[in-house]
């Protein structure tokens, strides 16, 4: 390939990796949260025990 | 120091938040299970966030940023094959359901299920001392980030780097893997904003944007900045070895400490395959800022003095483009990055040294049978004894991890990037033959396992032995010297050839413990 080939295919490849990673990261975050709450607060029912 | 007040601020309140989740979480420690894998009771979405924070630390985004700051935009395909690699393995199983199944805390613990507990104490000793290696950088090279965002004195580096590694060591002690969970979802969000609004800024700045970064890169570089074939850092050999790596890779202790600590090997996989989306995105956004740096420093206004070091060019870059507040949140999810990372580094590494090193040889002494106990045990140190001597080698590798930051970061072999897979390639090469063929092939025994592990082994360290020494190499070697890639490479075939080799000429003096994963999910 030619570099304005290769310049092209990075471009998509990186517009298309950041938005996966920010829409993968938000999904988790999302969903993950409840899952951090349930854990502060057993951690938080450990220390008044 | 050129951050306003407001910066400081967010820095601090996160600090403090970290600090305040390691005294709480000591609360919930009860035994070694649940210090070192959070009592293997991690939900897939957290566990996915620890993940990926443990794979984006403060060290990854400073040699990823080099890589991208030397070789342009080349390395995106370091990035691509990871995604497809971890795609893959989250959709097969590959190896991270069978290890999961085992019930096995460190991958040597593997070693001495399948082969024996001598296996264990030389592979715990090998991925001990490659990890240790591998995490050398790791301190330095936050500080050098920090310093250079904050525009700080360079005197100030050493410094900086040991109150960092105070702090992390501090909440590492108090909550073990508890603690690093936590915090590793505090970075998975503020490093992500910090992502998003750093990659935003440098788009739009009218010194920077896509066009001027790809003009320069071009006008400097030529066809290196962007044909990862052509470009003499990577090229065919480099390529076949990062795809094998990718797969073998996830035997790693501190990233495989996540799916380790799930409820069971279901949420295992699901946890690398959802990760492996973000492979690409984690590797290529600080590419693209170190790229971005490479025309800051070479733009004809430029003053500074970083225009061939990587290293700095990137903080300094970030510092002076970014506006008063998110330039706080990016230095907060840079801390959190670099205490995520460490944390789990030092737990990982300090858990192998333990349960994988210490613990053996006084089991050895002993005579204890190779068994595990109820209590996650084998025979060596009590639970509690191998949490007391978990923590003080997190102290212990701490320091020496300070020591190396402050002596010999300009002696470096090549880039930070290289220095990374060379080093763990110490390992992984083993792997290839104990872990890998040692899960799949019935035939893998103990005689092939310590074929893997010396022949593996022995590669990688020869060549960091020799490129301290080029001088006294011959010259029918000097191309081993020259680049690690084909070091890495025949490594790897000599760990695998190693296993097949030493098993199958010894099936009958020394014959294989088969492992049962007729009930596995």
């Amino acid at each position: 390939m030619d570099i304005s080939s290769w310049q092209s295919t990075w471009y998509f490849i990186f517009f298309f990796a950041s938005l996966m990673f920010y829409c993968t990261v938000a999904v988790v975050a999302f969903k993950g949260f409840g899952d951090v709450v349930a854990m502060i607060s057993k951690m938080l029912e450990g220390r008044r025990q | 120091m050129h951050l306003h007040w407001i910066d400081l601020l967010i820095v601090l309140v996160y600090v403090g938040s970290t600090i305040a989740a390691g005294v709480l979480a000591r609360s919930s420690i009860k035994g070694i299970s649940d210090f070192l894998v959070a009592g293997r009771a991690l939900k897939t979405h957290m566990a996915v966030a620890t993940m990926v924070s443990t794979g984006l630390g403060l060290v990854t985004v400073m040699y990823f940023a080099q890589e991208g700051f030397v070789n342009g935009f080349s390395p995106f395909i370091v990035g691509v094959i990871a995604t497809v690699a971890h795609i893959i393995i989250g959709k097969t199983g590959f190896l991270v359901s069978r290890l999961r199944h085992t019930q096995v805390m460190t991958v040597p613990e593997l070693y001495e299920i399948k082969y024996s507990r001598g296996v264990r104490l030389l592979g715990g000793s090998i991925l001990g001392l490659a990890g240790t290696l591998n995490m050398c950088l790791f301190p330095i090279l936050g500080s050098k980030f920090v310093v250079g965002f904050t525009g700080m004195d360079p005197s100030w580096v050493n410094p900086v780097m040991i109150i960092l590694l105070i702090i992390v060591v501090f909440y590492t002690l108090m909550g073990g893997m508890v603690s690093v969970v936590l915090t590793d979802f505090a970075q998975f969000i503020l490093l992500t904003v910090g992502f998003l609004l750093g990659t935003y800024f440098i788009l739009v700045h009218p010194d920077l944007g896509w066009e001027t970064i790809t003009t320069s890169l071009e006008h400097h570089k030529g066809a290196d900045a962007f044909d990862p074939i052509s470009n003499a850092s990577y090229g065919w050999i480099f390529i076949v070895y990062f795809i094998s790596i990718s797969f073998v890779g996830i035997v790693w202790q501190p990233e495989m400490s996540r799916p380790l600590s799930t409820e069971n090997s279901e949420v295992a996989r699901k946890v690398f395959w959802i990760q492996g989306l973000t492979s690409v995105g984690r590797a290529l956004i600080p590419m693209f800022w170190g790229a971005a740096a490479f025309a800051w420093t070479h733009l004809p206004s430029y003053t500074g003095t970083y225009a061939s070091d990587g290293q700095s060019a990137v903080p300094e870059m970030l510092g002076q483009i970014l506006p008063v507040g998110v330039a706080g949140l990016l230095l907060a999810g840079m801390f959190a990055a670099f205490m995520s990372t460490h944390d789990s580094y030092l737990l990982a590494w300090s858990g192998v040294f333990v349960r994988d090193v210490v613990s053996p040889i006084k089991a050895m002494m002993e005579g204890a049978p190779e068994e595990r106990n109820a209590d996650d045990t084998w025979g060596g140190l009590s639970s509690e004894r191998e949490i007391y001597w978990t923590r003080i080698f997190v102290i212990l590798l701490a320091t020496l991890l300070a020591g190396f930051g402050m002596f010999f970061i300009d002696r470096l072999p090549e880039t930070a990037f290289k220095w990374m897979y060379l080093t763990g390639t110490i390992y992984f090469a083993g792997t290839v033959g104990t872990v890998v063929i040692g899960l799949y092939w019935s035939k893998a025994n103990r005689i092939g396992a310590y074929c893997a592990l010396i022949l593996g082994g022995t590669g990688p360290i020869n060549f960091l032995i020799m490129s301290m020494v080029p001088e006294l190499v011959p010259d029918f070697m000097q191309s081993f010297v020259e680049n690690s890639n084909l070091t890495i490479m025949a490594s790897l075939i000599m760990g695998a050839l190693g296993m097949v080799v030493g098993s199958l000429l010894t099936q009958k003096s020394n014959p294989p413990r088969p492992i049962d994963f007729s009930d596995m999910k």
